[in-house]
């Protein structure tokens, strides 16, 4: 049986900013995302090597949209969760959330 | 933007070319509020980003293929064409012959060892050939500075360091030359 797919921190928020975005999860809405709503500035090396990261774990897979004007011809490269990304991304936020339980940390106040 | 086709191709030597189309791409999205001199700092630093991921992505892959390009290196450099130089033009360093002669055999063993890194492995080979080369710099400069004092600081003594650093040119040359031959059709036609 395959060990199971373990996520850094950096990877969660990627993954969860690219559910954010739908279908229009690409290098510029992810970071708009993870800056948004993360609250972190991502430098675009950092991201598009944990994209890299995250495709040779098989935790999303991408496909490339039509070239735009805007983008001086260039295409978007759209990024997906794949069900095994899903699966690892529940796992983790479950064991924080087993971990958080009873702390009230979001509160500020330690139970 | 007629730089795009630059900042594409410096990126596709680091990653696959669709990749670089879409990272360039990205940048261009943001350029027109950002600025040109923004543009080029997001590649060069996603390029460096890129080449670092590829060595520290498979630790031991990269370490191989450090300590491949340099025995290649070594193997290429220092026998053969090299000490054929001190024996063919006898007179000493100072004769210019023999100068040309050991820096076209140094440079043909760097692009060779560039070249052959790629082969290797297509999708670090570029990265180990960068690594390579700037440990080849850090040496030589340390060699300046520590064990050929000031005394030894002669003209055929110079002009050897200047030949040794130059090698780090024809090193990533040769990778680069292997790199764009194997991601090549695909990145000219996104690139025009």
């Amino acid at each position: 049986m395959a060990a199971p797919l373990n996520l850094g921190e950096f990877e969660q928020l990627i993954l969860l900013a690219i559910l954010r975005c739908g279908d229009n999860a690409y290098g510029v809405t992810i970071r708009a995302e993870l800056a948004a709503r993360g609250g972190r500035t991502v430098a675009p090396g950092a991201l598009y090597t944990a994209l890299e990261r995250l495709e040779a774990k098989r935790a999303v897979t991408s496909r490339m949209g039509d070239p735009t004007p805007q983008r001086g011809g260039r295409a978007k490269r759209f990024v997906k969760v794949t069900p095994t990304g899903m699966e690892a991304l529940k796992r983790a936020l479950q064991a924080y959330e087993r971990l958080l339980d009873g702390l009230n940390l979001t509160r500020g106040v330690h139970a | 933007m007629p730089d795009m086709p630059m900042a594409q191709r410096l990126l596709s030597l680091f990653t696959s070319p669709d990749c670089a189309e879409a990272i360039a791409g990205d940048f261009a999205e943001a350029r027109g509020a950002r600025g040109t001199l923004w543009f080029w700092r997001q590649v060069v630093t996603t390029a460096i980003a890129l080449c670092g991921h590829a060595l520290t992505s498979a630790p031991l892959t990269g370490v191989g293929l450090l300590a491949a390009g340099g025995v290649l290196f070594g193997a290429l450099a220092f026998t053969g064409f090299a000490p054929t130089a001190l024996l063919m033009f006898p007179g000493g360093l100072a004769a210019p012959v023999q100068w040309i002669w050991l820096s076209l055999a140094w440079w043909s063993a760097a692009f060779f060892t560039g070249f052959m890194l790629v082969h290797l492995s297509p999708g670090r080979g570029m990265a180990a050939s960068i690594v390579l080369a700037l440990l080849g710099e850090a040496a030589l400069v340390a060699l300046r500075l520590t064990v050929l004092d000031g005394d030894m600081m002669r003209t055929p003594v110079d002009v050897f360091l200047s030949i040794a650093m130059f090698t780090a040119v024809p090193l990533v040359a040769g990778s680069a030359a292997v790199r764009r031959r194997i991601t090549g059709p695909s990145a000219e036609a996104t690139a025009r």
